[in-house]
């Protein structure tokens, strides 16, 4: 502690104590107030009223006056001192002498002790020796004022008897005097005291008043994260029910998706089978092209075929006019070979009638011309035959020659027609390919198609795992909501006991406070 | 200062405490020297200095002046005795009885109280009773007996109220003149007064 705040303390201190003798100054009067109608009791029956009336009212007076001018003071202090002990000394004669009203005395000494003042005491002992030993000394000399006598000490005469209750006086004014110091020290001291606690208090208060707001501001802060907590709560319950909702809607779409997969399976393998079937069609039309080419070729050979079937036919009519006309030739060469037969017959007779001559010589000769005979017999038969044949053959040429001449005109219409077929077959192939290219568009377009439902498969499958992804996301929501749930319910517990342990806080922070 | 109603109101009352305590001291005029009471006395059945029964009989048709104290006592009472022995040359009306009561019974006998008395005034009437006779008389008087013994070893004295009552033909105390009221031109006056009305 520095110079200045000893200073502050004493100064505190001072303050203090005038406080304290302004209350005591206001308690004493009141007491000697009171006096002055005490006494008038303890005067029934001794006749003393006016004795100690006057007195009284005299004292209090002085006292009175004291108080309204110097309250506070040591003079009030001293006068007050001065004034019990003379209200002890007209309690004493109040009832004459009465011995038991000497305690008033050290009562009234007693009284004094709230000043903490030793002077008081002593002023106090001081007077009431004096009015003991002056009444004594009075009495004697039978003293009055005005019409009433001072009369303190109804027995007793002699200084001994002053002196025995001088002593008393004495020791219980040491007594008093002690205590007055020890008290006034004390008081110091609890002031001191008091001051250093109240500096102390009043940082206390500070922190008070600043935890004060501490815990205004958290209760605040509870009652938020409290209302908070029950509308996350609250709104997580909801978010829950939305979740559950969600994981149906989702559920219901993957099935959705699940379905739609399998139309699309479906649909893919159908297109796959549509295109197998398109792929055949394909095939067929392309071996039915290539067959309308062969065709065409064999048409283009036919044809070709015809036309030199035309041109044999025209070479077979044109051979069978020159055989024609070999015949005539022949039938002169048949007539010639005739005439040669029958010459040749002629010279074998000759010769069969020469070797008939020649006798046996001649037989071998005779043979042959026998055979050379027979043989111009057979080639006579022979021309015979062949003449008839050649007959027969011109018939037939002519026939044939007919006939040819009806082949070749249906060769013509043949190859007439032919060309109307060639021509449709060529038509049809055209018709084959555009068919080929139309299967073959629809073959892109089913395999588009195919494609298009693989893409669709793939993106449902995908959309499956993405809903399957989102299902597991939303349930881990779903999880982590009831958490929340869970957690916002145990905040708002802990935030119950936050704010019960706050409002403790506060009461015990009010307390504090007073 | 300041001068406040309340202080004014109270400067004022601390005025009149005072004026009316200087009109009691000064202008108050008491029908009586002497303290004025009125209190019966009975049951006194105690010897007198002769011998005789003394009741309050003998209180009644005669007005009295009593006197506690007792005969080795030589702080108050032989003042007081000094002083009655002279009311009763002063006062010769045979209407006053002047009674002295020990209150020393155990070194009081009646012989020495016969003594004693011889020593002031013939009128004088001596009364002695047991302790507990006393006690009980001076307890209608509001007589104080100290028991505190102080004073030679050989003689010890106690302290006791050194009143002078007057006591009229009713037995009834009338008034009573304690120490250092014991002037006695204004008691004799008073208490020819007091027979006379009586």
């Amino acid at each position: 502690m520095d110079t200045n705040d000893l200073t502050q303390s004493l100064q505190y201190v001072a303050g203090k104590f005038r406080e304290e003798n302004l209350k005591n100054d206001k308690f004493i009067i009141a007491l000697l107030f009171a006096h002055v109608f005490l006494i008038q009791i303890f005067t029934i029956g001794y006749g003393t009223w006016l004795l100690a009336l006057a007195p009284s009212l005299l004292v209090f007076g002085i006292s009175l006056l004291t108080y309204i001018f110097f309250k506070g003071r040591m003079i009030t202090r001293l006068v007050f001192s001065f004034a019990i002990m003379s209200f002890s000394s007209i309690l004493i004669f109040a009832q004459l002498g009465r011995l038991e009203m000497h305690f008033h005395v050290f009562s009234a000494m007693a009284f004094l002790l709230v000043y903490r003042d030793y002077f008081t005491i002593i002023t106090a002992a001081a007077t009431i020796a004096v009015q003991h030993a002056a009444s004594n000394l009075v009495q004697e000399l039978g003293l009055s004022i005005g019409k009433i006598p001072l009369v303190v000490f109804n027995y007793g005469h002699g200084w001994d008897i002053v002196f025995l209750h001088a002593i008393f006086v004495i020791f219980e004014a040491a007594v008093l005097v002690y205590f007055s110091i020890k008290m006034k020290n004390q008081f110091i001291k609890e002031r001191k005291e008091y001051l250093d606690l109240k500096n102390m208090m009043d940082r206390n208060e500070q922190i008070v008043l600043d935890m004060e707001s501490i815990t205004n501001q958290t209760i605040e802060t509870i009652d938020t994260v409290n209302t908070n907590s029950n509308l996350i709560a609250a709104e997580a319950e909801k978010q829950a029910a939305s979740i559950e909702e969600i994981t149906a809607a989702i559920e219901e779409i993957t099935s959705s998706v699940e379905s739609i997969a399998k139309n699309t399976r479906n649909q893919s393998n159908e297109a796959k089978d549509l295109n197998n079937l398109m792929d055949g069609m394909i095939l067929l039309n392309t071996t039915v092209a290539e067959k309308i080419e062969n065709s065409n070729k064999i048409l283009r050979e036919t044809e070709s075929k015809i036309n030199i079937g035309e041109e044999i036919l025209d070479k077979m009519s044109s051979s069978i006019t020159n055989i024609e006309n070999t015949y005539d030739g022949m039938k002169e060469i048949m007539e010639g070979i005739q005439e040669i037969a029958d010459r040749i017959n002629l010279l074998s007779l000759n010769a069969s009638i020469e070797a008939a001559r020649a006798g046996q010589f001649g037989r071998g000769f005779a043979i042959v011309a026998d055979e050379i005979s027979k043989l111009a017999d057979n080639t006579a038969v022979s021309i015979k035959e062949s003449s008839s044949l050649l007959q027969q053959i011109k018939k037939q040429l002519t026939s044939s020659s007919q006939v040819t001449n009806e082949g070749v005109e249906t060769f013509s219409d043949i190859i007439s027609k032919f060309s109307i077929v060639r021509k449709e077959v060529i038509d049809f192939s055209e018709v084959s390919e555009k068919q080929i290219q139309n299967f073959t568009k629809m073959k892109h377009k089913i395999l588009d198609v195919a494609h298009m439902a693989d893409d669709i498969q793939h993106s449902t499958d995908e959309q499956k795992l993405s809903m399957n992804e989102i299902l597991s996301s939303v349930s881990f929501v779903n999880e982590n909501t009831n958490l929340f749930v869970q957690k916002s319910n145990n905040l708002t517990f802990v935030a119950q006991s936050a704010d019960s342990i706050t409002s403790k806080l506060k009461i015990a922070m009010d307390t504090l406070k007073l | 200062m300041k001068f406040t109603m309340k202080k004014v109101l109270m400067i004022l009352f601390a005025l009149f405490c005072l004026t009316f305590s200087l009109y009691l001291f000064f202008g108050y005029k008491s029908k009586f020297y002497g303290l004025e009471v009125s209190r019966s006395i009975q049951n006194i059945a105690l010897l007198d200095h002769e011998g005789n029964l003394f009741t309050e009989a003998k209180l009644k048709n005669k007005n009295s002046l009593l006197f506690f104290g007792y005969t080795k006592c030589y702080t108050v009472c032989p003042v007081s005795m000094k002083k009655l022995e002279m009311i009763s040359k002063k006062i010769k009306s045979s209407n006053l009885q002047i009674i002295y009561i020990t209150i020393d019974p155990n070194r009081d006998d009646i012989e020495s109280l016969k003594i004693y008395l011889e020593r002031f005034d013939h009128r004088f009437i001596g009364l002695r009773g047991t302790s507990e006779e006393i006690q009980q008389i001076s307890k209608q008087f509001n007589v104080q007996i100290s028991n505190v013994f102080f004073g030679d070893k050989s003689n010890p004295q106690f302290e006791h109220s050194g009143n002078i009552y007057f006591v009229d033909s009713n037995a009834k105390i009338k008034t009573i003149y304690p120490l250092g009221m014991q002037d006695i031109d204004k008691m004799v006056k008073e208490i020819q007064g007091l027979i006379k009305e009586s």
